[in-house]
């Protein structure tokens, strides 16, 4: 009997030894494991947003998906040289010139709000950006971003084809757009902005104040500074032609720093959304009066800066 | 009885398993880059860390992306052109505190040697840092230079006047004893 009692507890402590031994081995190769890979598990999980879509709130004239970070004052000086088409006699650099002066500061990360002013055809615009939906890179939930966008702009004078308006409520013209833009890797992105315009007077011989657009864009990045950048509008229910054209601009952006320099090749002769989109004087060509060239230098100021440290 | 002993041995077993990892989750790294143009400073306040106390391993690991800089655009910039982090995410080190004293109630002042990852470069990299220890766990703490080209990172020529060639990081580990769930 006591014989068979001390084989029975022999037995027990033979299996706590066994069980502490496997447990032991299970803790050592617990131990073995690779550090960075506890460390892997542990990475934290805030949303990442992805970054630099386009470079700028603008592709080469008309408007990106981007908006800038809350506190930043975006100072755009945009310019333009082209011949006259009819000129005979030939200047020295370019017979004609426009320059926009605009603001552009961010309230928040979302939203945008901007004015500017355009010596050539004297429109003055104003604008608001929102940030719906953020493209993010550490999920698949949210592939695209989507941009709010609306603009009111006012003709003060007759430039080209276009003629003021009498009255003035009706020199007023809007610019609805939802942007939809997604990067699809490192090197390219695409834009895609359904376009409203309602314009208060009837230029060019339209028959309608409404129109419907479609805007394309797409960016394309050469090296860490420099992305070409390129956009087309197409506007629906009118006769291309005596009606205005379809917009078209190709643009170089060279970043350095807190300044961006825009180079572009354009039909457009304005700065503002309705301007470009709709009163397009002449096709895309390398032709005197069609070939706008275009040099914009975006500064940067950061009015609020982020805290580094949470305290 | 012996059962007791044995369950004691195997329950101590565990403990000491369980206890001897330390890790930091909100470890502190910042760098900064001083020029005649501008300097700049950016700050991490994510970094991972742990130490295996058994053998002095160390490992810390982050993401580019946590930086913050005083300047929205910089960050953006710091990202995309720099480090690249699109491509490379994080940093990591692993290596070993040497001739760790384990039981060292004071400060201790070790190297720390091994292995650092960033922007896909792998050196070899000696760091001094000073050991502290708080209620049972401790802090970690120290600084150290990095070349911006040993890491292959480019700056072109128009922005070498803005950025330091040689960064300046300071780093700082709080750790407390890592529960294995």
């Amino acid at each position: 009997m006591l014989c068979l009692d001390l084989n029975t507890s022999l037995m027990k402590i033979n299996r706590y030894i066994l069980l502490s031994m496997t447990m032991f081995c299970g803790m050592y190769l617990a131990t073995a494991q690779d550090l960075l890979e506890i460390l892997d598990k542990e990475l934290p999980d805030t949303p990442q947003y992805t970054q630099a879509t386009f470079k700028a709130n603008r592709i080469t004239f008309g408007q990106s998906v981007e908006t800038r970070k809350k506190g930043t004052l975006e100072i755009m000086l945009g310019t333009k040289y082209w011949n006259r088409a009819e000129s005979s006699r030939r200047s020295f650099a370019s017979d004609l010139f426009t320059a926009r002066i605009g603001l552009e500061y961010a309230f928040t990360d979302r939203f945008t709000f901007g004015a500017g002013v355009t010596s050539f055809d004297g429109i003055i615009n104003g604008l608001a950006k929102y940030r719906l939906v953020r493209q993010r890179d550490d999920t698949n939930k949210s592939p695209i971003s989507i941009t709010l966008f609306q603009s009111t702009s006012f003709l003060t004078r007759s430039y080209g084809k276009i003629v003021l308006p009498e009255d003035s409520s009706d020199r007023f013209n809007y610019v609805s757009k939802v942007i939809f833009a997604r990067k699809f890797d490192r090197n390219f992105s695409l834009q895609l902005s359904p376009t409203y315009i309602h314009a208060n007077s009837r230029q060019l011989n339209y028959e309608t104040n409404d129109f419907f657009a479609m805007g394309f864009a797409g960016r394309y990045k050469l090296s860490n500074h420099v992305s070409l950048a390129s956009e087309y509008h197409y506007v629906a229910g009118r006769d291309e032609g005596l009606q205005g054209y379809n917009s078209f601009g190709l643009g170089v952006n060279w970043e350095v720093s807190d300044l961006i320099l825009q180079f572009s090749l354009t039909n457009a002769v304005s700065f503002d959304e309705a301007g470009t989109i709709l009163f397009g004087p002449e096709n895309f060509n390398f032709q005197d009066g069609a070939l706008h060239i275009g040099v914009s230098a975006t500064y940067i100021f950061h009015l609020k800066k982020q805290k580094l440290r949470k305290d | 009885m012996n059962t007791i002993i044995a369950l004691i041995f195997s329950f101590t077993c565990f403990c000491a398993f369980s206890q001897d990892k330390i890790i930091a989750r909100q470890g502190q790294v910042s760098f900064f880059s001083y020029t005649s143009v501008e300097n700049i400073e950016a700050a991490n306040n994510q970094v991972l860390s742990i130490i295996d106390l058994s053998n002095g391993d160390i490992a810390v690991s982050m993401l580019m992306r946590a930086f913050v800089f005083k300047k929205a655009l910089m960050e953006e910039h710091f990202n995309e052109s720099y480090v690249e982090s699109d491509l490379y995410p994080k940093l990591e080190f692993e290596g070993e505190i040497v001739d760790f004293e384990i039981d060292a109630t004071t400060a201790q002042t070790k190297m720390v040697k091994g292995k650092m990852t960033l922007h896909g470069v792998t050196r070899e990299v000696e760091v001094k840092a000073q050991i502290e220890p708080i209620e049972n766990a401790y802090v970690l703490s120290g600084e150290f230079d990095v070349g911006v080209s040993e890491y292959e990172i480019n700056v072109p020529p128009l922005l070498r006047p803005n950025i330091a060639k040689v960064i300046n990081v300071m780093f700082r580990f709080e750790y407390e004893p890592y529960e294995n769930q």
